[in-house]
């Protein structure tokens, strides 16, 4: 067909070049739209002169810390060893604790519906509430200091590794579990010996992550006095010792970029293991 | 086209029954097609039997039947004298450690060792102790080396069982099913990824374990010449039917083609 007469189809026989939204979509840009505007103007907004003082203040700031103060370096290394312990801790009970839960929380695995409901019920509530409300949450409970701090990670990882243990359990090729099953294999024996080792690349991997965000809130969490080393950086903060916050804050970023590399290390290694013929 | 009428001769005599399947159907959960309608068949011990067919035709539908990893509709299915439809898990699972599967994709845990597979194959007998090699009893780590010398894989044991070919994949699920020490054997087109020379082997090898054990085999195939020389008898499926069923020395390559050809016209 010439490209004269292609050019003299009419466009009502083509399809349309933009496909006209549906109700839903348009209420959801509207809301979206709405938000946005109102936070601008009203609510979370930014002006431009508090932006140009802040950055004044931010030099003062600057001014202050530089160069950092080391004097207490002894008690800062401690609670940063404080620190690290809980993200290892918490991430490694968090993480232990999402395997039983994801074998419940996955549909190919769960040994019974209403197991599955609660299990995925635990997931979504320790997934929701933020880790510094957990932290709160264990403060009042088990008072002040890092077994508050380990119990708040350990929730949140298992809310994350449970939610992304039972995806990956439930995206399993359905062929492992069925040549265990035709073996006369037990329930545990299919979890054990395929569903797990399966899953494992994926399980690592998530546990990484989990590692790696556990490690930024393990700081965070010192703020509201779950113990480590974010209490060390609220104190100078407060006291305006801006040298002493700048060595903590350079002690922090030291162990989050470490814990990012040794993560990042072990994810690739087991990533490509299979690799190897 | 009209379905040809069903040409049933009687099959070879019988001693004792290994499978008997009685009017077994299976419908698709999702539309309710029907997958295998009223299937019949009677395999005495030590048969070979070869379930040929279009896809489709309801070949591994039938085999999963056999052992319920597809629940039928209606109809019975025994295996050894003991009934399969309607069977408690628990002898499911006893009737499931004497019937050895192998499939056409293996079914193996791609990250394991050869060995760590292996092992596996005794988990029906000695439980999940026999998930982990490491916790397994000494005589089944020692039998799973035996099965991996049957099957001339003895020297691959540590390797991860995904860097291994095809037809090596294949035996290493039979030397897993060696370790169950099947009475029956159901192999799903087990050799159809594979090239010529590693069906050849494969089909080598299942033979070979029949013949020395006496096991029973039934074994869906597409590939007419191997129907033909391994199998004692064959058994046509269409449309989830029983289309014809006779001894495999009274069949010929031209008539079993005829089953695809038909389907294709």
């Amino acid at each position: 067909m010439s490209r004269a007469a292609l050019r003299a189809r009419p466009e009502s026989e083509l399809p349309p070049r933009i496909r006209r939204p549906s109700l839903m979509t348009l209420v959801i840009v509207l809301v979206v739209g709405g938000l946005l505007v109102h936070g601008w103007t009203q609510g979370a907004t930014v002006r431009p002169d508090s932006l140009a003082s802040g950055v004044f203040r931010l030099g003062e700031f600057l001014e202050d810390a530089v160069p950092p103060d080391a004097s207490r370096l002894g008690p800062i290394l401690k609670a940063l060893l404080v620190t690290v312990e809980m993200a290892l801790l918490g991430t490694l009970i968090g993480a232990v604790l999402s395997l039983p839960l994801a074998v419940l929380a996955a549909r190919n695995t769960t040994p019974h519906w209403s197991l599955y409901a609660v299990s995925r019920a635990v997931i979504t509530i320790s997934r929701t509430i933020p880790d510094l409300v957990w932290g709160l949450i264990f403060v009042i409970a088990v008072g002040l200091g890092p077994e508050a701090g380990v119990l708040a990670i350990t929730v949140d990882v298992m809310g994350f590794c449970g939610r992304f243990f039972a995806e990956s359990i439930e995206d399993i090729d359905p062929a492992r579990i069925e040549g265990l099953r035709a073996l006369g294999a037990p329930r545990t024996g299919v979890l054990v010996g395929g569903v797990i080792p399966a899953c494992m690349p994926s399980f690592v991997t998530t546990s990484m992550f989990a590692l790696e965000s556990s490690a930024r809130s393990s700081v965070v969490l010192g703020l509201v006095g779950a113990g480590g080393i974010g209490i060390e950086l609220a104190t100078s903060m407060t006291l305006l010792r801006y040298d002493e916050a700048a060595t903590i804050i350079l002690a922090i970023l030291v162990v989050v970029v470490v814990f990012e590399r040794v993560s990042a290390a072990i994810r690739r290694r087991v990533l490509g293991g299979g690799q190897t013929a | 086209m009209a379905a040809p009428a069903p040409h049933l001769t009687a099959p070879p005599a019988a001693t004792a029954t290994a499978i008997d399947v009685s009017n077994l159907s299976v419908r698709y959960r999702r539309n309710g097609a029907v997958s295998l309608s009223r299937v019949g068949l009677t395999i005495p011990d030590g048969q070979i039997v070869a379930l040929i067919g279009t896809n489709g035709a309801g070949k591994s539908t039938l085999l999963r039947c056999l052992v319920r990893l597809i629940e039928p509709a209606e109809g019975a299915v025994t295996i050894g004298g003991t009934e399969v439809t309607g069977a408690s898990r628990r002898t499911l699972r006893q009737v499931r450690q004497d019937v050895g599967f192998v499939f056409q994709r293996f079914h193996l845990i791609p990250r394991l060792t050869v060995f760590h597979n292996v092992v596996h194959g005794a988990m029906g007998r000695h439980g999940s102790r026999c998930a982990w090699p490491l916790i397994a009893p000494r005589h089944v780590r020692a039998q799973a080396m035996e099965a991996l010398g049957r099957v001339d894989l003895a020297s691959y044991a540590g390797r991860r069982v995904e860097t291994l070919s095809g037809g090596q994949q294949q035996r290493v699920a039979i030397a897993r099913m060696l370790m169950q020490q099947p009475r029956v054997i159901l192999a799903d087109e087990p050799v159809a990824s594979l090239d010529p020379a590693s069906a050849n082997s494969v089909m080598d090898l299942m033979s070979g374990i029949a013949a020395e054990r006496g096991v029973t085999v039934v074994v869906a195939l597409h590939q007419i010449d191997l129907a033909l020389r391994y199998a004692d008898r064959v058994v046509a499926l269409r449309n989830g039917a029983v289309q014809f069923d006779r001894a495999a020395r009274d069949c010929d390559a031209a008539q079993l083609s005829s089953i695809y050809a038909e389907e294709s016209s």
